[in-house]
């Protein structure tokens, strides 16, 4: 018997069985979260966006028309999720600089467990770590994801031309990242 | 004049090559992926929270927070300016205080120049400037604090009749 697809389940899960949207879940969760992680660069933080993306989806299910695939449909919500994490942390890392926010957010990491953690870390994963946020989230998209230019923008509402031109960029830092990376 | 360079004239080519000379350079991620059992227990965690999302607890909270209170403070807040506002009385109020204020040589002034400003716009004038508040409040108005003298002085016993009358019929 042949795997249901992602529209029947979508189906069934509609009609009241709960079990065909483990069966989406089970299917698409791995992608989901490693683009999180990509974006992201924090395997706690992938998990979070992972599950808020599929319980967004899950609640949101009548909103699915089908216009672009179910895989694409969940990936923008984790996109858009990852980005809103991305910025949330901006603003705590730039809360954290200030002295009143020391007092709030008092530091206890050790020094030399976050360098071997950066270490661990692939050189491009470091790389795609210095993009600016969207830049990084085309990046992900284009070079691990490989997807098409017009499914990321259904993605990130933008225009191909202005993702080409994102992804251009992107490459080219990230290529310069890694020639001084390898050069030292 | 250095023109910027127009980056979206990308070819495919160029980035084709610029991808190949990065995937060339990039080593195996070596960031290690979670436990097969993580999996698991992620779909454990979504199904977790699905179940506390669509809860009735959860529900009736939402419907509260986006219905119920604000719709509870609507009719509220229209059944408090139902009872108590009343703009008359406030401005009655505000105009009680504004005359009481001035000396009575500035009200007496005002009043005379009003008066001596046409003969026909006598009680036109009276009723704009002055009677947006009841003949009762005017009459004890000028009864406190007009001098009689002047009023007979300055206004024909015609004019004198014309306003006498209008403070007696306004807002009776």
């Amino acid at each position: 018997m042949e795997p249901l697809t992602d529209l029947e389940l979508i189906e069934e899960v509609r009609s009241g069985k709960r079990q065909a949207f483990t069966e989406l879940m089970r299917r698409h969760q791995e992608r989901i979260y490693w683009a999180a992680r990509r974006i992201l660069g924090d395997h706690a933080d992938a998990d979070d966006v992972t599950q808020e993306t599929f319980v967004k989806a899950f609640l949101s299910l009548g909103d699915f028309r089908g216009e672009a695939s179910f895989f694409t449909w969940i990936y923008r919500i984790a996109i858009n999720l990852s980005l809103n994490a991305l910025r949330k942390r901006h603003l705590i890392n730039y809360l954290k600089e200030s002295e009143i926010a020391q007092k709030v957010f008092p530091s206890h990491e050790d020094p030399h467990k976050d360098l071997e953690a950066k270490e661990m870390a692939s050189l491009v994963s470091r790389a795609v770590g210095t993009l600016p946020d969207k830049q990084r989230a085309v990046f992900v998209m284009r070079y691990y994801d490989e997807m098409s230019y017009e499914e990321i923008s259904y993605v990130l509402k933008t225009s191909v031309g202005g993702l080409k031109a994102n992804y251009f960029h992107a490459l080219h830092k990230v290529q310069e990242y890694l020639k001084h990376a390898t050069a030292s | 004049m250095r023109l910027r360079p127009d980056r979206t004239k990308l070819t495919d080519e160029e980035e084709e090559y610029l991808e190949l000379s990065i995937r060339g350079l990039d080593r195996p991620d070596s960031a290690p992926p979670p436990p097969a059992a993580f999996w698991s227990r992620q779909i454990v965690g979504v199904n977790r929270r699905i179940d506390e999302a669509t809860s009735g607890v959860a529900l009736s909270l939402s419907w509260a927070a986006r219905v119920a209170i604000p719709g509870v403070v609507a009719v509220l807040s229209f059944l408090i300016g139902l009872k108590y506002y009343a703009p008359e009385r406030h401005a009655a109020e505000s105009l009680r205080q504004a005359t009481s204020s001035l000396a009575v040589a500035t009200v007496e002034s005002l009043y005379v120049a009003s008066v001596a400003a046409s003969d026909t716009a006598v009680i036109n004038d009276v009723n704009n400037s002055l009677l947006s508040f009841n003949s009762d409040q005017a009459e004890e108005f000028f009864v406190e604090n007009a001098r009689a003298t002047t009023l007979v002085e300055d206004l024909s016993d015609q004019e004198l009749h014309q306003v006498l009358a209008a403070l007696s019929s306004v807002e009776k």
